[in-house]
């Protein structure tokens, strides 16, 4: 069982299971970077992915589905927007508020639209995401496995990411982003207005929370299932906060999380009860997250205390 | 200043029922546009639960589990923390329960005795797994939203597991535990109806939260810390001790909330799927502005909506689901600081004018 082959196929897995964990970690960066932490990533995908599918259904045209999916997940991310900057609702009791209007709102228009509660299998004959075989890499034995002939979207994850990196490190909007995140206070008395920076840190989210919700249903699946992004929200967020924020490295926590997720997948097959495996990539986000967080503390006190003995070490003159 | 709190106050109720009134505006509408009956779809929806000594009985059924969780989301939602892990240890707590009422039928304890040492195990075990985010959130600064949500999904499939393996029913259809042992049934209070004696454990709870709530030390450190913690941390409160208290005992509230339901209402075990019920204590919490005292107010509207929206469920076409659309209206325009207050504020400007006026003079 464990042969080459095997492993090869086993990774290819993994990428498979991660590419919305690449998205999600990417979307909640961005509002992290502002200062934000994006608890609703979940609902704007889970717009994404119906509106995807319907739209993409009745037009039969797969660019009109994905435009339809990101101006969803963009109205997701105002209505957050708007409740929690202009109305001054707690943006964390807004963003659970949303995730429970949305599983219920995802399950009423897909039940008006669709006549099922369940999923839009047989009804909705939505257009996909294409695979693509990376050239020459797709010849050579082994590697075209675990890399090439994935799903369209993956690579554009990965992509996603160097875009990421690029505008928050390289470009002026980041760099405000980022100092409305430092400081909003500091930023505003320079002129930067924080509120219009959390709303456009919450629709560049958006964007990529969308493309995370149609690679569930346009891509690694072909149809919208009720509550179907179970946690991903949350465990792509995860692996940012656990990555601390970094763009690149959140790319390999994130594998970390679709490991799990991916083994947890194929433990299905065994004849351990698929109940005690489902709560695999769930407890395993929670171990990794009181680990990296236990190091982070212990590296932190470490620092205190080594500065604190560099100021009682100063020669007094 | 006593005018200027009167009117604050005022407008406090004048925000909630503003907020219901556009929640249900918005619910008729999505009603109206998908039915081809919209006035036999309203009358299901906001009459219905009234119609019979049954519905009003499903209703009350209802009520009482909402008005444990609703207390318990109070603590948590005053020390302004978003734990929801109440959602994971309802169904935990439902499950443990069922699994020891089966599989120790017929046990020689007299049943009041058994009843009660069940719900204390219940509520035990909801504590106990309510720590865990609570510890993570204030030793290691993991936020509470995605640690108790992670919780939620494992305990949902910890629950089922347990479940399959230890007493389902093999001659059901769906997943689900054999049928629960008589002598573990709370008593009906209303015969052929959901009202059963678990009412008297819910407002027994709001009391002691209540009394907690405003006559401890901890029910002030716990508000302290939830509304202003720079203010806590000077004054020498302990942050972190109240916190996790506070979260703890809105685990064990909903714990309770969860066996008591399960003894109360149901033959056998049949959550296999979230309950929903950390979100609906936290909407009861939010509709009674965090005070224990007016939870029963939040839980009967809620259990008013519940009810109605499932009458409305099996008598017409529309799906249930809308309510979670609904709530989550309410939940965010009752939060919302700034909802109608360009109106408080000037009333209260003006009413501040007046009195420094009347001061002068």
């Amino acid at each position: 069982m464990f042969n080459l082959d095997f492993i090869c196929s086993f990774l290819a897995s993994v990428i498979r299971v991660t590419t919305p964990l690449f998205f999600v970690s990417m979307a909640t960066l961005v509002t992290r970077k502002a200062g934000l932490l994006n608890m609703a990533t979940e609902s704007m995908m889970l717009a994404a992915a119906l509106t995807g599918v319907l739209v993409s259904g009745w037009t039969q045209s797969l660019l009109f589905g994905v435009l339809a999916g990101i101006v969803a997940s963009a109205a997701v991310a105002l209505i957050i927007c708007y409740c929690a900057f202009k109305l001054k609702t707690d943006l964390y009791l807004t963003c659970i508020a949303v995730n429970t209007a949305l599983s219920g709102g995802t399950t009423f228009a897909m039940y008006v639209f669709a006549h099922d509660k369940l999923y839009t299998l047989q009804v909705v004959h939505s257009k996909a995401f294409g695979n693509w075989n990376i050239p020459f890499i797709k010849d050579i034995p082994y590697l075209s496995t675990i890399l090439s002939g994935h799903n369209i979207l993956t690579y554009v994850s990965i992509l996603g990411v160097v875009i990421m990196w690029f505008l928050i490190y390289k470009t002026r909007l980041g760099l405000r982003i980022r100092g409305v995140g430092e400081n909003p206070r500091a930023a505003e008395s320079s002129g930067v207005d924080p509120v219009k920076i959390y709303f456009i840190s919450f629709l560049i989210c958006s964007v990529y929370a969308a493309f995370g919700g149609m690679y569930m249903s346009m891509g690694y699946l072909s149809y919208f299932m009720r509550d179907m992004m179970s946690g991903r929200g949350f465990i792509g967020m995860s692996a940012m906060n656990v990555a601390n924020a970094k763009p690149f490295l959140s790319m390999l926590t994130s594998l970390m999380f679709g490991f799990s997720q991916a083994l947890a997948n194929l433990m299905q097959l065994s004849n351990i009860p698929s109940e005690a495996v489902s709560m695999l990539p769930y407890i395993s986000t929670v171990i990794i997250l009181v680990v990296s967080s236990s190091i982070r503390m212990v590296l932190s006190l470490r620092k205190e205390r080594a500065e604190s003995k560099d100021y009682y070490d100063q020669p007094a003159d | 200043m006593k005018k200027i709190k009167q009117a604050n106050a005022l407008f406090e109720f004048i925000r909630i029922i503003a907020a219901l009134l556009i929640a249900y505006a918005i619910t008729l509408l999505l009603i109206v546009l998908i039915t081809d009956d919209p006035i036999d779809a309203v009358y299901h929806f906001a009459i219905g639960p009234f119609t019979t000594k049954r519905r009003f009985g499903q209703l009350i059924g209802k009520f009482i589990p909402y008005l444990l969780t609703g207390t318990g989301m109070c603590f948590v939602y005053a020390s302004n923390r978003f734990n929801l892990i109440g959602e994971g240890v309802y169904s935990l707590s439902g499950c443990i329960v069922a699994i020891l009422a089966i599989k120790n039928a017929g046990i020689a304890l007299p049943p009041a005795l058994w009843i009660a040492i069940l719900l204390i195990i219940g509520t035990l075990v909801g504590a106990a797994v309510g720590l865990i985010p609570a510890l993570m959130r204030e030793k290691l600064a993991i936020h509470e939203i995605v640690s108790s949500i992670m919780l939620n999904f494992a305990l949902l499939y910890l629950t089922n597991y347990l479940i399959k393996t230890r007493v389902a029913d093999t001659e059901i259809t769906y997943l689900g535990s054999t049928m629960l042992p008589k002598e573990v049934k709370l008593t009906a209070l209303v015969n052929g109806t959901n009202i059963h004696s678990g009412l008297f454990i819910g407002l027994l709870a709001v009391v002691v939260a209540t009394v907690i709530f405003y006559r401890t030390s901890l029910g002030y450190h716990i508000r302290i810390c939830g509304s202003n913690q720079e203010f806590a941390k000077v004054s020498g409160i302990n942050i972190a001790r109240s916190l996790i208290i506070a979260q703890v005992l809105g685990a064990a509230f909903s714990a309770l909330g969860g066996a008591v339901d399960i003894l109360g209402v149901y033959d056998r075990y049949m959550w296999t799927a979230l309950t929903q019920m950390g979100f609906d204590g936290l909407l009861v919490a939010v509709l009674s502005k965090k005070k224990p005292q007016y939870v029963p107010l939040g839980a009967f509207l809620l259990a008013y909506m519940r009810t109605g929206a499932t009458i409305l469920n099996y008598k017409t076409d529309i799906p249930l689901e809308f309510v979670q659309v609904m709530q989550a209206v309410v939940i965010l325009l009752i939060a919302a600081e700034q909802f109608l207050g360009k109106y408080k504020n000037a009333l209260i400007f003006r009413l501040a004018k007046q009195e420094k006026g009347e001061k002068n003079v």
